[in-house]
């Protein structure tokens, strides 16, 4: 027993080595206090992270299999999706290094809840068993409402909080009735076995059980009806905080999906619903994403619009799932984070200047700083999907997937979710380039390392946009994905 | 060797357009090498067009084999680095390559920050000439969207009063359509189920998707309506064609005089040179089906663009409506699906794009010295009145341009809309007849132009004008000539398209 606990243990090396990062960071700050100076714990979680990258690219060589009694998948699905996770944190915590809204008063904090928050995703990334699905997502929620309160002493953070911390509650205890629900009709919480055991429970009835399931992950992705929740709560809470709600929970959400989805794929009779179950989510998540975006004036709530609009585009590779969809999904997952890393270190740097993320104070921002200007003209360019720009192509592919399924009326959906979306990026570029300056006053601060950096991020969103041949087919390796 | 000047011709404008990128002071010294740049790169690409004439075969009808190349790109979904020219596209790409030198001297003298407005001039330039001679539907459409980007800045930064709301409504516009160009080009990857040359236009030619039906919910209807439809309303955004031709007006009213030029000279062409390259050979049964449609429309731009014309108190604005009742005539050429009709639709593209590239010249050089264009101001009076007395050369310039606008016979729109009404006549009797009523609302609108503006005695605010300087006269010289030149001899212009035309005419009438 206990070697077979070993054995299994080298598939969790990269969770053990993140935990082990979050102990020491607590143990620093809790010790030697004046040692935990923010260049500091940067370096530390940096390197924890690089550890865990390392980690995973030995453990991509290890066999497909599943371990800790049918718990945990290790397939290279989920060792993909947790380097996806794992890029996603690092940026976050850049750009949670260079924001005085988090380190003015807190180091360690944030730290250490960002660092969990992953490792809640890298659960939910490989989980099969619904407990663990429950646990992982649990381990998100509950401290992701913490990060988005942060901020003790501003109303507005402190408010989105409580309405997150209430909505994610009531959604959390759906979700558990659906998995009691579940538990009583299979006898089993694995995933695997809604495709073994040969149930009389009608399908109606087991669309009611999965949809609550559903509910409490699309709470986590921001899907209609579900989305109310995140245009507060991006505005309110700091924006590396923002950042990672955009990032880390949709991304393990949309896995733990793909993960459902692929084990209906066996079962005749539900699959069906549950297809017009996501397509009718997706349709309507873009569609609402996208009108309430046009009319925003505060840039994090503008992005929060858009994320929901993104994240009903990404929900329909969901629908059709198979080797190429898979491969849009992480392809489209890719894109986004680069692009929302770049967008928010660049709202971050605005916020800490003038304290506000309202439109007025990007007027004529090329003017005013040159770099940050046109990067986030490319990022905005790329976010509505306009060729050469990685955005287009991670659209491409979703929208070609839906043509090659014969799915003519929701690409026409998608096409027309485009034009609106176009509408409200385009109204931004035009105040970030064409507007005139409230003054002709340079924004100083970001110096030449940061430039180089956020330089970086920029260059696989115009490379991805021009060459994307290998990286789209890496699904299709065999036994890709597994349950 | 042919292969890579075109290459060069394609990329030879945006590494400029990075050069330039260099010179970071406004320092006068720099702005003066950044001009020299443009014009020299831009000349250059031009003698490089011409230069690739020496590998043009005249009697080849298809693409030029010597001319073409193709590059796998994205192996994984069919798409190639596909570059090819023919006749068609070549009369193009050399007026485009003629206006762009031409641009870039009418604007000699812009203020506000010229490095940025010449890189994006020229990366303007890539993008158009890419449009024009790539050959993969992926290519295409990467240049027709992203020629989007500096255009939204050229019209909003360096317009008029009223600029972002004109370059915001062009993107949407041309946004809106070609997203479902998008879903066209994706369909006809899908269901041609060509393999690897599923993405390339010429292979996709000739009806292959003739019993070839999609569901559309519960509707099935054939696909070479669906995608027919669908590019129609990415190409006839472009063109434009009623009822989508409203943000044109705009759009010129406040671009800068040399984006005016490129936006009627070349930019609406791409949308004919789409329906001619990619909508009526793909889907020729389509085509038949609803060319009846195509020429109504048409009619319906030519005349109704005349009439607006007639009641603009704003030059531009004339000319801008005066653009959508000339490419209406095009598009009844091409709908007429004749050989002749065609013939004249290409020739058409062609000649509009040189009258109108020269009367938005014209007018940048009046607007120049006066700061206003209106026609008859808002008040009622006269908004320049005896140019001619005073402004010889001016109106001299003025006088060819408007004629070739017209169709005066002997100068080169003539023979283009000859021939579109030799071969719409014969389908199309009553249509064509109509359309002949609106090439005189044309000369009306044109000549009525003229005389309030050239006749009666030169007001005092006239008399401060300076005439046509060597700059201006020397921009305008080869327009003038090849107007001339090809109204009395217009043998070169259509050896160089009828074969190619041939050709594409009888892929799209194979079902007829």
């Amino acid at each position: 027993m206990l070697l077979n606990f070993l054995t299994n243990l080298s598939y969790l090396v990269p969770e053990v080595l993140l935990l082990f990062t979050i102990c020491f960071i607590l143990f620093l700050e809790a010790t030697y206090k004046p040692l935990a100076t923010r260049k500091m714990l940067y370096f530390i979680s940096f390197a924890g992270l690089g550890l865990c990258l390392l980690a995973l690219g030995f453990n991509s060589d290890l066999p497909t299999s599943v371990v800790f009694n049918q718990t945990f998948v290790a397939d290279r699905f989920a060792i993909v999706s947790k380097i996806l996770l794992i890029l996603a944190t690092m940026g976050i915590l850049y750009i949670g290094t260079f924001s005085s809204e988090i380190y003015k008063e807190f180091k360690a904090e944030f730290f250490i809840l960002t660092l969990s928050v992953l490792l809640g995703a890298m659960v939910v990334a490989s989980a099969k068993n619904l407990l663990l699905i429950y646990v992982g997502i649990e381990l998100i929620s509950i401290l992701s409402y913490a990060l988005t309160a942060i901020k003790k002493k501003d109303t507005l953070s402190l408010e989105a909080g409580f309405k997150y911390g209430l909505y994610g509650g009531i959604s959390s205890a759906v979700m558990l009735m659906g998995m009691a629900l579940f538990y009583g009709v299979f006898g089993s919480l694995d995933l695997a076995t809604i495709a073994a055991t040969q149930t009389t429970v009608p399908t109606w009835m087991l669309m009611v059980i999965l949809t609550l399931i559903f509910s409490g992950i699309a709470f986590k992705l921001g899907a209609f009806p579900f989305h109310m929740w995140s245009p507060d709560v991006y505005q309110g809470a700091p924006t590396p905080v923002t950042a990672l709600f955009s990032l880390l929970p949709k991304i393990a959400a949309f896995v733990v999906l793909a993960r459902f989805t692929f084990a209906f794929q066996q079962v005749g009779t539900l699959y069906p619903s549950w297809q017009s179950l996501l397509i009718m989510t997706s349709i309507i998540t873009m569609t609402v994403g996208n009108i309430s975006a046009l009319g925003q004036d505060s840039v994090k709530r503008m992005l929060a619009f858009s994320a929901i609009g993104h994240v009903g585009l990404i929900l329909l590779t969901i629908v059709y799932l198979g080797p190429t969809s898979i491969g849009a999904l992480l392809f489209y997952l890719l894109v986004y984070l680069f692009m929302t890393v770049v967008a928010f270190s660049i709202i971050s740097e605005i916020a800490n200047k003038f304290g506000s993320d309202s439109q007025f104070f990007f007027k004529g921002l090329v003017r005013r700083h040159p770099f940050m200007g046109v990067a986030f003209a490319i990022v905005l360019f790329s976010m509505a999907g306009i060729p050469p720009f990685a955005g287009f192509i991670a659209k491409f592919s979703i929208l070609s997937y839906v043509i090659s399924q014969k799915n003519y009326a929701v690409a026409l959906v998608v096409a027309f979710n485009s034009i609106i979306a176009i509408g409200y990026y385009l109204k931004l570029v035009k105040v970030v380039i064409v507007d005139a300056p409230e003054n002709d006053e340079k924004i100083e601060g970001m110096h030449f390392l940061r430039q180089l950096s956020i330089g970086l991020m920029i260059l696989p969103i115009i490379i991805l946009g021009i060459f994307w041949n290998g990286l789209i087919h890496l699904s299709s390796i065999k036994d890709f994905m597994k349950i | 060797m042919g292969a890579i000047i075109l290459n060069l011709v394609l990329w030879l404008p945006m590494l400029s357009a990075l050069g330039l990128l260099i010179f970071t002071s406004q320092s006068s010294e720099d702005v003066k090498r950044i001009k020299w740049i443009s014009l020299i790169s831009t000349a250059f690409t031009f003698l490089l067009t011409l230069d690739l004439l020496f590998y043009f075969d005249f009697a080849n009808p298809s693409i030029q084999p010597a001319l073409s190349m193709t590059i796998p790109w994205i192996s994984s979904f069919h798409i190639n680095y596909t570059l090819g020219i023919d006749g068609i596209s070549y009369s193009m790409l050399f007026l485009n390559n003629l206006l762009f030198p031409i641009c870039i001297l009418c604007s000699w003298n812009i203020e506000k920050n010229p490095r940025s407005f010449f890189a994006l001039m020229l990366f303007l330039q890539t993008t158009i000439i890419g449009v024009f001679s790539s050959l993969d539907f992926f290519m295409f459409y990467c240049f027709w969207e992203f020629m989007l980007i500096p255009m939204f800045f050229l019209i909003s930064v360096w317009g008029g009063e009223n600029r972002e709301y004109a370059a915001t409504k062009f993107f949407l516009y041309t946004f809106g359509g070609s997203i479902f160009m998008l879903v066209a080009i994706i369909g006809i990857y899908f269901v041609s189920d060509a393999g690897p040359d599923s993405l390339n236009m010429i292979a996709m030619q000739g009806g292959l998707f003739a019993k070839k039906t999609i569901a559309l919910g519960s509707w099935k209807i054939p696909f070479s309506d669906f995608a027919f439809w669908l590019l129609f309303i990415g190409f006839a955004v472009k063109v434009p064609l009623f009822p989508f031709h409203t943000w044109l007006p705009h759009a010129h009213v406040q671009a800068p005089t040399a984006v005016s030029v490129i936006l009627a000279g070349v930019l609406l062409k791409m949308g004919t040179y789409g329906f001619l390259r990619i909508s009526y050979p793909i889907f020729p049964e389509a085509a038949a089906a609803y060319s009846y449609v195509i020429v109504l429309l048409g009619l319906i731009s030519v005349i109704y663009g005349a009439f607006c014309a007639l009641a603009q108190t704003d030059m531009k604005k004339l000319i801008a409506y005066s653009s959508v009742s000339h490419m209406g005539f095009v598009m009844m050429g091409l709908g007429s699906l004749s050989t002749s009709g065609t013939n004249g639709a290409v020739l058409q593209m062609f000649n509009h794009g040189l009258s109108s590239a020269m009367l938005f010249l014209l007018v940048g050089v009046l607007y120049e010295r006066s700061h206003h264009r209106w026609i008859v101001r808002p008040d009622h009076t006269l908004g320049y009145t005896g140019l001619s007395k005073h402004m010889p050369k001016y109106t001299i310039v003025m006088l060819i341009s408007l004629f070739a606008a017209l169709g005066l016979p002997g100068l080169s729109s003539f023979i283009s809309e000859f021939l579109i009404f030799l071969g719409a006549f014969k389908s199309f009797t009553l249509l064509t007849i109509l359309g002949a009523i609106g090439l005189l609302f044309g000369a009306a609108y044109l000549l009525w132009m003229y005389r309030r503006m050239f006749f009666g005695t030169p007001s005092e605010e006239v008399k401060t004008y300076e005439d046509m300087n060597w700059r201006e006269i020397l921009y305008m010289a080869p327009l003038c000539f090849l107007v001339i030149f090809l109204g009395i001899m217009p043998a070169p212009l259509i050896d160089l398209v009828r074969f190619s035309v041939e050709n594409l005419v009888k892929k799209f009438t194979v079902l007829v």
